[in-house]
């Protein structure tokens, strides 16, 4: 017997089977997310060995990395004197122009830096810093070893080869890198701000051996008795950091255990400037510093050697400084025009008049830059040094003469 | 009794400088304008103050951590400063 479903009862059936069915569609998702399918054990050990890859990988307190930097060239200068003497002419790789130098930074957490950097140069092997710094509080570093002393903007912050404009440093710097220990940062000011940067070092002495009144570092001496004491202030006065400007001083006896220069101190001061600001279409950069360095009177003797040799004494006082100017269109439409930079930097170093080292000396640079991108450059650079001799050739058997050198650079430099 | 009177002098000078200094550093704080710049904006102002901003690809999160910290010591850039430059380097470098 055929038994058949009234048609108005076929809808009802329908619902009371669907919802039937979601029921069972509900519950099984519950199941699944309470007991997630078993993986096949392949796929549990290829999970297991992503795991342990990725903790292999996973940051810890400890980061050590490479940096650093190389700049390579050519150089081909002539210089004529004022002794009528033929002209010296010269042209090499390397030179002014050669410097390969990692940097290695070993973080120990977000308290901790260790920087070192050697470097291999025109003046062989040597190390450029290695310092410990400990970030005590959000603006204090306390820093040790051997670092750049803060004396002035350029040593520190724009001497590096793929950031200096131009393929040579400037003339009559007076301070380099020296072992001691310092406290340093950055401070806000409402709108402005400004940074410290303080030492205490090992500082400079002259060398009794060469006895001519000319600084040098006094390193490691054993004899190293008296300490300089360093520092910069930099106050930026415009809330866009456009502007930085610096103050410097520094001071210390110069003896180093050596009885002849015993009351000799060495005062130092410096000022540099430092405007950078794009305006449209341009960004200008216009740097500056300016250094002064007096030494105590002492006498001195024709023959370093031979106190019973003349002796003779002058007023050792330095100054040297330099100004750059530079531009780049930073707005151009064409990649190549933008990536160009024209450079210009005038320098002066005027060392003690009848020294045996005394001269007036003027360096003038011109240079066109192209940035490969924002590290990488490359670079020509022309640049004469003119220097007039004010050495007392009266007591010197070699007369000094005036020279004059024009030297042409090609140099490539990399930040790495 | 000189000697008396130049360790006085000396000490009152260094007890005013350190008052001084002190003061100084405990009344510094940054507008609400400085305060409120982004990392982006801090990037381009300070890194062009002595070189090209750089691009936030070239490094790793990690490594500009390393280099932010190393940037602190030698352009001496606030700890404030510091930590957003390094933010926006480590974002934009995904």
């Amino acid at each position: 017997m055929k038994t058949s479903i009234p048609l108005n009862r076929k809808p009802k059936m329908l619902v009371g089977f669907m919802t039937l069915a979601l029921c069972y569609l509900f519950a099984f998702q519950a199941n699944a997310q309470q007991n997630p399918t078993k993986l096949d054990s392949a796929t549990e050990a290829r999970i297991a060995a992503l795991e342990k890859q990725a903790a292999l990988h996973r940051p810890g307190q400890s980061h050590l990395m490479v940096v650093g930097l190389t700049t390579f060239g050519f150089a081909s200068s002539k210089t004529t004197s004022s002794d009528g003497s033929a002209p010296n002419k010269f042209s090499a790789f390397g030179t002014d122009s050669y410097e390969f130098s990692p940097m290695f930074l070993w973080r120990q957490g977000k308290k901790v830096l260790l920087e070192f950097e050697p470097s291999f140069n025109n003046d062989g092997v040597g190390v450029n810093w290695a310092a410990i710094s400990y970030f005590a509080k959000p603006n204090l570093i306390f820093r040790g070893g051997y670092f750049v002393v803060p004396f002035g903007m350029y040593t520190k912050k724009l001497a590096a080869g793929w950031i200096n404009k131009v393929a040579t440093d400037p003339i009559g710097l007076p301070t380099a890198q020296d072992y001691g220990f310092g406290v340093s940062g950055g401070l806000p000011l409402g709108s402005m701000k400004w940074n410290y940067d303080l030492a205490v070092t090992n500082g400079l002495t002259i060398d009794p051996a060469v006895n001519n009144g000319m600084l040098t570092n006094v390193n490691l001496g054993a004899a190293a008795r008296n300490k300089t004491f360093v520092g910069r202030l930099g106050l930026l006065p415009f809330s866009n950091n456009s502007l930085e400007i610096g103050v410097s001083g520094m001071t210390g006896g110069v003896s180093n255990g050596n009885t002849v220069y015993q009351d000799v101190r060495a005062d130092l001061y410096a000022f540099d400037f430092n405007f950078v600001k794009n305006v449209s279409p341009v960004q200008i950069n216009i740097k500056s510093q300016y250094n002064v360095v007096n030494v105590g009177s002492a006498t001195y003797y024709v023959n370093p050697q031979d106190p019973n040799s003349t002796s003779y004494t002058f007023n050792n006082s330095s100054t040297s400084g330099y100004g750059q100017f530079s531009i780049r269109p930073i707005e151009s439409q064409s990649e190549f025009i933008k990536n160009l930079e024209l450079a210009f930097r005038y320098g002066q170093y005027n060392t003690p008049k009848n020294s045996m080292w005394g001269a007036n000396t003027t360096q003038t640079d011109f240079g066109l830059n192209y940035w490969i991108n924002w590290r990488t450059v490359l670079r020509v650079t022309y640049e004469i040094l003119d220097s007039k001799s004010t050495v007392n050739q009266a007591l010197f058997a070699s007369p000094v003469p005036d020279t004059k050198t024009q030297a042409f650079h090609i140099q490539f430099a990399i930040q790495l | 009794m000189k000697n008396l009177l130049k360790n006085k002098i000396g000490f009152i000078a260094t007890l005013g400088f350190a008052v001084v200094a002190a003061l100084t550093i405990a009344s510094c704080v940054a507008s609400q304008k400085v305060a409120n710049k982004s990392g982006a904006q801090l990037w381009g102002e300070n890194c062009q103050h002595c070189h090209n901003t750089p691009s936030a690809t070239t490094f790793s999160g990690d490594q500009w951590e390393t280099i932010g910290m190393h940037m602190q010591t030698r352009a001496l850039i606030t700890e404030q400063e510091r930590i957003k430059i390094v933010e926006f380097l480590q974002q934009s470098a995904k």
